[in-house]
């Protein structure tokens, strides 16, 4: 059943540990399960320390779980090689951050291309002026990205996430480092965009407002996964 | 304070220790240049002063020839001098071992009656173990000799062993009488300073009759200069009075410019590990910018902050110092032989013995390597302390000054280069040194260079994916860390292509020089000829016996003295010139060679050679001070030849207007030029069965050709040495200048990571990150090596040794360097990309990019 898997993400009884050293050890994903359904938005909440990045890794696959397993598309990640995780993770997942990581050497449209030239993908080179052109950033495309503001930034490494074509779509706080006005922004576009492509796409946040936006949340105590749909969704779950 | 400066030392270590060992190494590979030349430059008169002081000990004046040796009537007079309380002649040849030629052994005659201070002792017995030579048989024994216990045990000699020496064209058997330990009587005297009685030196070895050097002991309350004036007055003009010291000074004169010339490359080596430390400073202020700032905010002064750096790398230096020492050590003592060997062939000075390393050598290395590192740390330490306790707390780029600064940073360089070439036009000949100024410009400006040409490299690279031009593209991203590394390894590129080119360029001079003029088929000279001087002579009846050969044709004899010429000692050779002039060729600088010809063949004049010509600032028209028995007398210059076999300089004449000068003497050297059709090897053959025993050296045409080679290439062999230590300073410092990176982008090459990069990608970017450094590195450093090679050829070197070289050099070979360079660049590259790749994606969100 590998591929066919009907969910873009499973994990199965997934924990993370840390070792401190001196035999403490610290848990920060504590026998986490959960499937996810191609299409949906998830978003994730928790308080600072409760394993929100550390679940978002494990996603991506550039971390690993200590024990459960952790599916991609139908395949355990922690059955693949390094190379392999990582060519499944470029075409497969998109990852937006915080503090959106945009190299400062390469143009607007360099830095949606990259991984593109990463995959040895010429040929999306025009689908990034496309992308940029539907976040309102295609008369930029030559400009240093150093001249942009926050929100521009963050919309460029959108456009950079979606570049592959990925089914996952990885944000960690894609706002927090925002102001109201664009986080608005980079939020919607977020979710227009993936729901336009078809795409999964779960994003850590710390706001209430911006939890509410999405299909699922998902609320993380201490390591510990607790899944509960918003008290108001206003579509019907797709593929369910 | 302290304490923190001593706990964060700590942790710096701990923390970045590839950083410190690399940063360690360069400073120790720097100091281990600068020591290894030092200490070979040190020893190289070390022996010869020993010898000096072995053998006149603590004589007040010196009486030595001024031209050839000069006769023993003159010793009474000397004795006569009112003053003189004890004068004690001398005998010196350089006789060569039957055995092995190529060893001398540096025989003085002594009266060893006389109360000389020599650790012979005339009345012990050979039984008498007193630490001194009986001398008992010294007289009686023929050829009874007194060597050093060092040289014994080499050739497995004992008491009353014999061996052969040939001085000139005469073989003789010589006695080991008595093994005097004359190092531990004065410890740099050479190992092979022998001594034996004044007049068996002179029947066997030399001429009867004759003295090179009597050394004067002053009676008490005597003012030296006055009898020295008194003396040099009644010795007349061939003999110059002098003291041990001066004859020291002069011998150092002779060497001054190799000394300075090995000196300022290995000078180089250590400017390319400044630039290390500058590196190494600034990526570890990069890391530590908050602590930094923390320290600031916390009340921590500039000063003290910037006390705490320096204190660090001098901390660093030190370490590098005595890593770079025994470096250092270890490469003058694998080097000694080929400095031994220019210094005894070239300079006719002392072999080196045993390095002996002066205290001060070590002070030179602490201060040369604690120093360079601190100088190389000042600047950022600074800067770092300059900015103020909030902007190093906050995240912030250092480089972000760099970018707006390289345009600035290039004109400066232009503006200097621009400048040195405007007074190289008008102030070129005015000042020795000249040439050493303009290269140090030269080094100073070129890194200036590098951030706009990164800039400008990276602009011009097309972004076309995850690749080499990244790579490029990269370069300029990090401009100042990388300009630091590009500007070394273009230093280290520049000295090694301009040594190479005045090494090829000298080489093919040289070659051009060697076909004018090595005309004949055989040249003929005796094995001691090198040292021997003017005893080693060849005998009439070999002379007549090479001239009764059925296939030589014509012969050319020379007469070699070495003369006091406008007050320096200088070879002077005397040609029989007897052949058709058709034979005759000197490759003229100055003069017309026919005109010449007959001028020196029909009047006293000679010819000079252009090292001569331009440190006497004589030419044509002018005429020559020369010291003759009947007082200074001058001579018309016909002519100025290019000449490469000495950089003192040498003159020639007809051998009737030597006789004239200087009364007859013998020929050291013979060229034969043979019959058409005639095999000169075949001939050598039969000249030595028709010569049994005699100990002459035969070289046909070829084999002089490839003589003259070897011994060029030995010479420059040490700056190959300091050419490969510049080069593995400047690997150190691509090694370093990738750490850094690596280091500094653990959330760029994570985002990579996270973005789909596979870790052999990381690992092909970093690589060609390497490669792209050192292409920058070589275009730069190509341009500055053939500007190091002009100021080399065209400034340096008619200052220090007065030969025009015309410059030539084969693409060939610099493609070969170029591929060394690059293939060590690569090497260099190789550890920290595999760091880099190995950088996990996680890390990104941990730092900000
Ligand atoms: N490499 C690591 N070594 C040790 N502990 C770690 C490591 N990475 C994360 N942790 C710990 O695991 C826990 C979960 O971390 P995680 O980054 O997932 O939290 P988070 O929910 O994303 O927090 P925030 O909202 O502050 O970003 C934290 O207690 C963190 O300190
Ligand atoms: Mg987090």
């Amino acid at each position: 059943m590998k591929g066919h898997s009907p969910y873009v993400l499973e994990l199965k009884a997934v924990s993370r540990t840390y070792d401190l050293g001196g035999g403490r050890t610290l848990r920060a994903l504590d026998d986490v399960s959960c499937r996810v359904e191609a299409g949906r938005s998830i978003a994730v909440v928790g308080r600072s320390g409760s394993g929100k990045s550390t679940l978002l890794h494990l996603a991506a696959g550039i971390d690993l779980p200590n024990t459960g397993s952790v599916h991609l598309h139908g395949r355990d990640i922690s059955q693949l090689s390094d190379s392999e995780r990582t060519r499944l993770r470029r075409t497969e997942v998109g990852l937006v951050f915080q503090f959106f990581h945009l190299l400062p050497g390469l143009s607007v449209q360099d830095n949606v291309s990259l991984p593109g030239w990463i995959a040895g993908r010429s040929q999306l080179q025009s689908r990034a002026l496309e992308l940029l052109e539907t976040v309102g950033l295609s008369d930029r495309a030559g400009q240093s990205v150093e001249k942009l503001s926050g929100g521009e930034m963050q919309r460029v490494a959108i456009c950079r996430a979606l570049l592959a074509g990925p089914r996952l779509l990885l944000a960690d706080e894609p706002t927090g480092n925002l102001d109201d006005e664009n986080a608005d922004l980079v939020m919607n576009l977020l979710l227009d965009l993936t729901r336009r492509e078809g795409s999964t796409l779960i994003y850590v946040t710390h706001s209430d407002e911006m939890a509410a936006l999405a299909d699922e949340v998902w609320h993380l105590h201490s390591g510990r996964l607790d899944i509960a749909s918003p008290a108001t969704d206003p579509r019907p779950a797709s593929g369910a | 304070m302290l304490r923190y400066f001593f706990l964060s030392l700590r942790t710096q270590f701990s923390r970045g220790r590839s950083l410190f060992v690399l940063s360690v190494l360069g400073v120790a590979l720097g100091v281990a240049s600068v020591v290894s030349i030092q200490v070979l430059n040190d020893n190289s008169l070390a022996a010869f002063r020993g010898g000096i002081r072995a053998i006149s000990g603590d004589a007040d004046l010196t009486v030595v020839g001024a031209g050839p040796a000069f006769s023993d009537s003159l010793y009474p007079t000397v004795l006569g001098t009112r003053g003189v309380e004890l004068a004690i002649p001398l005998y010196q040849v350089a006789v060569s071992l039957a055995d092995d030629p190529e060893t001398y052994l540096e025989v003085v005659g002594v009266d060893l009656l006389a109360p000389t201070g020599l650790p012979v002792n005339p009345t012990s017995t050979p039984g008498d173990d007193d630490g001194f030579g009986a001398v008992s048989e010294a007289l009686s024994v023929p050829g009874w000799v007194a060597v050093t216990p060092a040289l014994a045990e080499d050739r497995g000699w004992s008491r009353g062993d014999t061996f052969v020496v040939s001085s000139g064209s005469r073989s003789v058997r010589l006695q080991v009488g008595a093994l005097v330990d004359f190092q531990s009587y004065a410890p740099l005297a050479s190992r092979y300073l022998a001594v034996m009685d004044i007049s068996q030196a002179q029947a066997l070895l030399g001429r009867p009759g004759k003295l090179q050097q009597i050394d004067v002991h002053l009676a008490e309350g005597v003012n030296p200069e006055d009898v020295r004036e008194t003396l040099q007055d009644e010795l007349g003009p061939m003999v110059r009075v002098t003291t041990p010291s001066s004859r020291t000074d002069d011998a150092a004169n002779l060497l001054s410019a190799f000394r300075l010339n090995l000196t300022a490359l290995s000078m180089i080596s250590l400017f390319v590990g400044m630039f290390l430390i500058f590196s190494s400073t600034q990526a570890s202020l990069v890391r530590r910018r908050r602590e930094i700032g923390l320290l600031r905010s916390l009340g921590a002064t500039r000063l003290q902050v910037l006390a705490w750096l320096i204190g660090e790398v001098a901390w660093l230096g030190l370490i590098g110092v005595a890593v770079g020492i025994p470096i250092g050590l270890f490469a003058a003592t694998q080097n000694v032989e080929v400095v031994s060997a220019t210094l005894t062939n070239i300079y006719l000075l002392s072999a080196i013995d045993s390095l002996r390393i002066p205290a001060q050598t070590y002070l030179l290395a602490a201060f040369v390597g604690i120093g360079g590192a601190v100088l190389g740390a000042l600047f950022p330490a600074w800067d770092s302390t300059r900015k103020d306790p909030r902007a190093l707390l906050s995240a912030f780029s250092v480089h972000e000054g760099t970018q707006g600064v390289a345009g600035r940073l290039a004109l400066a360089g232009g503006i200097l280069i621009g400048l040195a070439l405007l007074a190289t036009f008008f102030f070129r000949e005015s000042w020795r040194y000249f040439g050493f100024a303009v290269g140090l410009v030269l080094l100073i400006a070129l890194p200036m260079m590098t951030p706009v040409l990164v800039q400008a490299v990276s602009r011009i690279t097309p972004a076309a994916g995850f690749n080499f031009s990244l790579a490029i593209r990269n370069l300029s991203a990090r401009l100042q860390t990388t300009s630091i590394s590009i500007a070394s390894l273009a230093i280290a590129v520049s000295m090694m292509i301009g040594v190479t080119l005045l090494i090829s360029s000298f080489r093919s001079t040289l070659a051009t020089w060697v076909d004018d003029t090595i005309r004949a088929d055989i040249y003929i000279t005796t094995e001691s000829w090198v040292r021997g001087g003017e005893d080693a002579f060849l005998t009439e009846d070999v002379l007549a016996t090479l001239r009764g050969h059925g296939d030589v044709a014509a012969i050319e004899t020379l007469r070699r003295l070495s003369l006091e010429i406008e007050g320096r000692p200088i070879w002077v050779g005397g040609v029989s010139l007897t052949l058709p002039d058709s034979l005759y060729s000197f490759p003229m600088r100055e003069g017309n060679a026919r005109a010449a010809l007959e001028s020196i063949r029909a009047s006293d004049s000679c010819l000079i050679s252009e090292p001569l010509s331009r440190k006497t600032k004589l030419g044509v028209g002018d005429s020559l001070q020369v010291r003759t028995p009947r007082g200074l007398e001058r001579y018309p210059i016909v002519g100025v030849t290019y000449d490469y076999s000495s950089d003192g300089g040498t003159a020639l004449v007809s051998e009737a207007t030597m006789s004239r000068l200087f009364g007859e003497g013998p020929v050291q050297n013979v060229a034969l030029f043979l019959a058409p059709e005639t095999d000169p090897d075949e001939v050598i053959g039969e000249l030595r069965a028709a010569l049994p025993g005699v100990p002459l050296s035969y070289r046909s045409n070829r084999h002089i050709r490839e003589e003259v080679f070897r011994i060029f290439d030995q010479t420059f062999a040490i700056t190959r040495l300091l050419q490969g230590m510049a080069l593995l300073v400047a690997a150190c410092g691509i090694s370093l200048t990738l750490l850094v990176v690596a280091r500094e982008r653990v959330a760029e090459l994570a985002l990579y990571r996270s973005l789909g990069a596979l870790r052999r990608q990381i690992f092909g970017l970093f690589v060609g990150e390497g490669l792209g450094l050192a292409l920058l590195g070589l275009v730069l450093g190509t341009v500055g090596g053939f500007a190091l090679a002009g100021i080399l050829v065209y400034i340096i070197n008619p200052a220090f040794f007065g030969w025009t070289i015309r410059p030539d050099g084969s693409w060939a070979e610099w493609a070969q360097q170029c591929l060394t360079i690059l293939a060590v660049a690569v090497l260099a590259s190789l550890y920290p990309a595999l760091k880099a790749s190995r950088v996990p994606a996680q890390e990104l969100t941990r730092e900000d990019l």
